[in-house]
């Protein structure tokens, strides 16, 4: 209740808390008390802000059902099932102020996530990415491999997740090159003259988790060959669903390419193309981080209410980032539960946690077809 | 016994595939020339459906399939001779010919009330079973094929056939080709799929396709309610809803709450809903697909409804959406899991505005029943086959969805 008050009292004190607030502090410094107070002003402005700016927000917001009480605290805010994002356009913006339109990849068949920046989102996607990604490979530009085909890339007037992706991971290399031809076959011999050129050099390597294992792991493994990445530094995420399927999990895959590679560091990414830049990045312990920027809650799925640590729930994920669309909240579909606060054995702050897979679709019974809203 | 030669077939090609994808659970339509359509309700199928009862009631295995011990208190002795002598003549009546059936993807029991009804009308029964390996089919196809063990039941079994296949236009059009009458049990999608086959002019289709429901509940009645009759209502609703989830055809979605008085509404609301939530939370296994699709559609309609004024939430367990006026339409108003929409009105005769061809069963609580009759039967409108008490909603009969199934399943030798 103590903490309660105060944050009632600094939300008076200070009108409008911006993001740059937290660019003072490295990433994964802030304590749960410090996290939470600035943090909990950022979020509670951009809520305001929405909620003047986003008609549709504002219609949820102000029936929402699932908050203890009015008090001005992170789990109070409300959370948009991230399906929304899929069935509505929401904006907290002039449509001219639209920049950029993110799509998600979605599963074939299904609608994309539409997902609309301004220029001061994009910018803080960008320098908050920069921030996060840069306590974990430096902040000078290092020789970069994309474990991808360039033929992602194609439309670049709508980024898909994974297109996305690519071109904001991009920036943290030079002499970027694409390790996969247009059939997804890896190029040995551009892995080997570039390994060659960069001989003792850090090296970035970047994919999506299920094409770093399909298309650079296994097609390593066909040909029994072993290279060397010992200077290597893999970022990798997205697609873990067919990851958990296939049920290669983060140990396995970092054994199976450090046998092949030799490469030590590989850093498992998580995120939603709904809050991109504020990025969930996995730490030396494989646990899955929240940086200053962002937090994560697990709700018990029968009530919403809040799960303690260690139960796995649904996985609500909150972002200081955006401002030109109301999801700064907003609840996955994802399973996962939460390891520890402040303590993990890496030394960073913060809340870390595990994802444990995707809620099921329930065995539904009765004779009427799926519900089309 | 009268028989009836089976005319309706030519020799025709009837050879159905012989592969591991066609599976002939009881018979093969393949000798179906045998066969003949007989008298509706006659004996001989009235003594083989209650020994058919006998065996599931007796059955520790059918024991742990609450639908199927539902299928075989239905078909049992007493309950066949009530419905006997509610049709007075028969006598010139026989069964269409070969039925075929077209049992629901995701109901498992409901192929054995279809083929039940097409046997009771004196019919031959080709039933394509769902794809999915439900252990009720396996069950159920057990026991009549040991039933047809006896020679007694010879004309039964040549007139039984079921069948199970994956998706495939090849076989259902063979079979299609040789209907006097389908029953199309699913979605609109899989009736339009099933009537756009082939069939013999003569041939009735019987669609059993997606039906909306809704129930009515009289507030002060709620309010005068005891402990054990407001148990036996909430029961009663449960079972309507989320025994299957919500999901059924005649599952309500949209509830019409009947008060002189808002606050008489507003106090057996809470009463009522309180009391299902308690239900809900010991015998409802909700998942979190569930409250998260419920979350969604909670959202989608604050946003784009504009009759919507609230959404009101008992943990994950009830979503009740809360209307000022009514649209133009009711059917757009789909919950499941839990999801309901409610509006109150001081006149009954706002059902007169909601009735609508695709309405199926308007399930009642504390209100005339004679009134509502009288309000839709005289409406002029199409639509609403059903009024049946709050807890009797899935009660399949021998009377759905507007059809007398004996009567639509046979015919008249006109004699004059």
């Amino acid at each position: 209740m103590m903490q309660e008050k105060l944050y009632t009292q600094n939300f008076k004190l200070i009108s409008m808390a911006s993001i740059e607030r937290l660019d003072q502090y490295q990433p994964y410094s802030l304590d749960t008390d410090r996290k939470n107070q600035i943090l909990g002003e950022i979020l509670f402005d951009l809520e305001k802000k929405h909620i003047e700016k986003c008609p549709e927000y504002k219609l949820i917001s102000k029936s929402w059902t699932f908050s203890d009480s009015d008090v001005y605290k992170i789990e109070n805010l409300p959370f948009m099932p991230v399906r929304l994002f899929k069935e509505l356009e929401l904006l907290s913006i002039d449509r001219a102020d639209i920049r950029k339109t993110l799509t998600s990849s979605g599963t074939s068949g299904q609608i994309p996530s539409k997902i609309f920046l301004d220029a001061t989102t994009a910018s803080n996607q960008t320098r908050v990415l920069n921030k996060i990604l840069s306590s974990f490979i430096g902040k000078k530009r290092i020789p970069m491999l994309i474990i991808d085909s360039k033929s992602v890339l194609k439309d670049r007037n709508s980024f898909s997740a994974r297109g996305a992706g690519i071109l904001g991971f991009s920036m943290f290399g030079y002499d970027v090159h694409y390790l996969l031809d247009d059939d997804f076959n890896l190029d040995f011999e551009l892995l080997e003259s570039f390994l060659e050129k960069h001989k003792g050099e850090k090296i970035l390597l970047f994919g999506f988790t299920y094409i770093v294992w399909e298309f650079f792991n296994n097609a390593l493994q066909k040909k029994g060959l072993t290279i060397n990445l010992e200077n290597g530094i893999l970022i990798h995420g997205g697609g873990w669903k067919k990851m958990i399927d296939s049920a290669v999990d983060t140990h396995t895959f970092r054994k199976s390419l450090f046998d092949k590679t030799k490469i030590q560091q590989i850093y498992n990414y998580y995120g939603l193309v709904e809050q991109t830049g504020s990025i969930y990045m996995e730490c030396e312990a494989a646990y899955l981080h929240a940086s200053n920027y962002s937090d994560i809650i697990i709700r018990d799925h029968r009530d919403y209410t809040i799960a303690p640590i260690g139960q796995e729930g649904i996985v609500q994920l909150i972002s200081s980032l955006p401002s030109s669309y109301p999801g700064h909240s907003i609840l996955t579909e994802d399973l996962g539960s939460i390891a520890g606060i402040d303590d993990c054995s890496c030394g960073r702050k913060g809340k870390y946690f595990t994802i444990s897979g995707r809620i099921k679709n329930a065995e539904v019974r009765g004779c009427s077809d799926t519900i089309q809203k | 016994m009268i028989q009836f030669k089976n005319k309706i077939m030519s020799t025709e090609d009837l050879i159905l595939p012989e592969n591991d994808k066609v599976e002939y659970l009881v018979g093969n339509p393949s000798n179906i020339l045998q066969s003949r359509v007989l008298h509706p309700l006659n004996d001989l199928t009235i003594e083989f459906l209650t020994e058919l009862s006998n065996t599931i009631l007796k059955s520790p295995i059918a024991k742990l399939y609450p639908d199927v011990i539902t299928f075989g208190y239905w078909c049992r002795a007493a309950n066949l001779k009530k419905m006997k002598a509610g049709y007075i003549n028969l006598d010139n009546r026989k069964g269409l010919g070969t039925v075929f059936h077209i049992a629901p993807s995701n109901v498992p029991i409901n192929f054995a009330f279809s083929y039940a009804f097409s046997l009771l009308s004196g019919n031959v029964s080709i039933v394509r079973v769902p794809s999915k390996q439900f252990d009720q089919i396996d069950i159920l196809s057990t026991f009549i094929k040991s039933l047809f063990d006896n020679p007694k039941y010879c004309l039964i079994k040549s007139n039984t056939y079921f069948i199970r296949y994956p998706h495939n236009d090849t076989v259902t059009k063979k079979l299609s080709a040789i209907s006097n009458a389908r029953l199309i049990w699913g979605s609109d999608e899989t009736v339009k799929t099933i009537k756009s086959i082939d069939t013999p002019s003569k041939c009735l289709d019987i669609p059993f396709s997606e039906r909306y429901s809704f129930a009515v509940i009289g507030a002060a009645e709620v309010l005068h309610l005891d402990e054990i009759k407001l148990k036996r209502l909430i029961d009663g609703f449960f079972n309507d809803t989320y025994l299957m989830d919500q999901n059924a055809c005649s599952s309500p979605q949209f509830i019409l709450w009947y008060a002189t008085d808002d606050q008489i509404t507003q106090a057996a609301k809470a009463k009522f809903w309180d009391a299902v939530n308690t239900k809900v939370s010991n015998e409802y296994d909700l998942a979190a697909k569930s409250s998260v699709d419920k979350l969604t559609w909670m959202c989608l309609d604050l946003v784009n409804r504009d009759f919507v004024t609230e959404v009101n939430t008992h943990t994950n367990n009830i979503y009740r959406v809360q209307m000022n006026s009514l649209p133009d339409s009711i059917l757009g108003l789909n919950g499941k899991y839990g999801y309901f929409y409610e509006y109150s009105s001081s006149d009954l005769c706002v059902i007169e505005k909601l009735i609508d061809i695709k309405i199926q069963t308007l399930t009642y609580f504390g209100v005339n029943k004679e009134e509502l009759f009288n309000i839709i039967y005289k409406s002029g409108k199409v639509g609403i086959d059903r009024i049946v008490p709050i807890g009797t909603a899935l009660d399949i009969g021998i009377i759905w969805d507007g059809y007398d199934m004996i009567y639509s399943l046979s015919k008249i030798v006109d004699l004059k």
